[in-house]
């Protein structure tokens, strides 16, 4: 069979093999199989690296309204720096999403027939479905927006104390005031994220969907470390411990801030 | 033993094919797997019948042209085994056994279970070699090489060229086959002149030929009768982008 010496019979290994396609040379990076990969892992482990990142400041709600209140609102002072992670945060979920289900089309033709008696001996359940667990994480993050950051009506809006109902949108913090511009006010994002989370149904959702991050993540993070090339059995140890923290991390923090308001651990202070 | 065989029956690669299922009677089990099937061919010939097509050529694992599906797994799963090195004391008495060809979109079926694997010839001629002036040998110790270079180039050098790993692989990805030889020779000094112009085209080989992409599930790992790791994988991916990103014309 195929060997390093070639012994084929139509003709001896070509001195100069044919020339690679004419295409420029990132064109043909993005077009193979290994080039795509890497660029699926990179925006994956930024996507990642965001998830660890939006969750750290979103504990913040244990301090309570003013510290929560006052993280938002820097947030929102960053203006146009805002508007730029946002869009690199958009880019990197296309071009994931874009790829992976290009890759994923491609995989689908090499394997047209399974086998009559098909078995899996190594391949993990959350390898088998990434492309499953990260539908379920573009619908989340789709409802996810829709529930905080557009205030889609149905699912955001709230009664405020003169019985009126009002959107998440348009809470305003009761306490806050600017030193210097008495009209001033600010958003209270701690409201809305305590009574964003009081409803059973929304926060099994929200659970589910980290469940469901966490098997992504679980085969995503150690699976993008290797599409790069980092694989050592120097550090293999620690990158697998790394990937089951990431991921527990994650998950955990997620799931924990949510149910800690159901439960009535934290926002006792809103009515 | 006696033994239900469930066997993949094609005419040849336009034709559907199906499973049929036979009788194997009398096996030894000091027989191995491939006498097993030549024994079920022998009785079939006596009837009258189309024997089964299998490949096979050296029958003691060093050669990689015996292909089985056993159970669903790649030559049976049994660790470090090619189909032809199986014995049938691994079996028990009235087991079913389910074999098919390998199952890959660029292996098209010859026959029964023969499947074309010039696939991988195609891909090895498009870098999988050295190029080198021929004249007076040169002496065995000239170029010195770390022993663990050594090792490692001789651990991807076990490759065989069965293509268990593309028939294993869910997404139809043969890269573990690619990375042995691309690892092999990148691990070794004769291998450094042509190293990045070959990691590009094999990859691109191999993404012509139709085979699909990994997602490092490692089930051509687990199924590889020569215990090729999967590290040769992360090695052409790094290879793969040190080459991709030098300047093209040094590349090439
Ligand atoms: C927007 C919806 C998403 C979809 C449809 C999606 C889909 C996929 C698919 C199909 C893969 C390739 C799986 C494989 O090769 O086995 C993948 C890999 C990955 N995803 Fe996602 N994903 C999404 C969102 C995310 C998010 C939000 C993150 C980060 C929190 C993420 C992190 C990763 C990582 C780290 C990888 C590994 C890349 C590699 O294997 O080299 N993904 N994703
Ligand atoms: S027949 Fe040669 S390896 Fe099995």
């Amino acid at each position: 069979m195929a060997s390093a010496t070639v012994s084929s019979s139509t003709a001896s290994p070509p001195r100069s093999a044919p020339a690679m396609s004419a295409k420029p040379w990132y064109v043909r990076v993005l077009q193979s199989t290994v080039g795509a990969k890497f660029i699926v892992a990179l925006t994956g482990l930024a996507l990642t690296t965001f998830v660890i990142f939006h969750m750290l400041g979103n504990l913040q709600i244990y301090l309570g309204r003013d510290a929560y209140n006052s993280y938002a609102q820097a947030l929102h002072k960053l203006g146009p720096l805002l508007w730029v992670a946002r869009g690199g945060l958009l880019i990197c979920v296309v071009v994931h999403l874009g790829l992976a289900l290009k890759l994923k089309r491609r995989n689908l033709d090499a394997r047209p027939q399974r086998y009559v008696a098909e078995r899996t001996k190594r391949a993990s359940l959350p390898s088998r479905t990434m492309v499953l667990t990260g539908l379920a994480i573009l619908a989340f993050i789709i409802l996810h927006l829709a529930h905080f950051t557009f205030g889609l009506a149905p699912i955001a809006t709230t009664v405020d104390d003169k019985g009126m109902l009002v959107n998440y949108r348009d809470l305003v913090d009761p306490k806050w005031k600017d030193p210097l511009d008495p009209r001033a006010t600010r958003h209270d994002t701690y409201r809305m994220f305590i009574e964003g989370f009081r409803d059973p149904v929304m926060v099994g959702v929200y659970v589910v969907c980290q469940l469901l991050l966490g098997m992504h993540l679980i085969h995503g993070v150690r699976s993008a470390l290797q599409s790069l090339g980092i694989n050592s059995p120097k550090w293999n140890r620690l990158l697998d411990g790394l990937a089951v923290g990431v991921t527990l991390a994650v998950v955990g923090g997620n799931v924990m801030m949510p149910v800690s308001v159901l439960a009535g651990f934290i926002g006792t202070d809103v009515p | 033993m006696n033994l239900k065989l469930h066997v993949w029956r094609q005419k040849n690669a336009n034709s559907p094919g199906r499973m049929v299922t036979y009788e194997a009677k009398n096996i030894s089990p000091d027989m191995s797997f491939l006498e097993m099937l030549d024994v079920v061919n022998e009785d079939l010939i006596h009837r009258g019948e189309e024997p089964i097509a299998f490949d096979h050529d050296c029958r003691e694992g060093i050669c990689g042209t015996c292909s089985l599906v056993i159970n669903g797994i790649p030559h049976g799963g049994f660790r470090a085994t090619t189909a032809c090195q199986i014995h049938m004391r691994k079996f028990k008495d009235g087991d079913e056994i389910y074999i098919e060809p390998w199952r890959v979109g660029p292996f098209p079926i010859v026959r029964d279970l023969m499947v074309d694997r010039s696939a991988f010839d195609r891909i090895i001629q498009a870098g999988g070699y050295i190029s080198e002036n021929t004249g007076g040998a040169p002496d065995g110790n000239a170029i010195p090489i770390p022993k663990e270079k050594q090792e490692t180039a001789m651990d991807a050098a076990a490759c065989i060229g069965c293509g268990a790993c593309a028939a294993a692989c869910k997404n139809g990805s043969a890269m573990l086959f690619v990375a042995a030889k691309v690892s092999h020779l990148a691990n070794l000094p004769q291998g450094q002149p042509e190293r990045f112009r070959r990691v590009l085209r094999m990859v691109e080989r191999h993404d012509l030929e139709g085979f699909g992409s990994c997602t490092n599930q490692s089930e051509c790992e687990a199924v590889c009768p020569k215990e090729i790791s999967v590290k040769f994988i992360a090695q052409l991916n790094r290879d793969y982008l040190r080459a991709s990103l030098m300047s093209a014309r040094d590349a090439e």
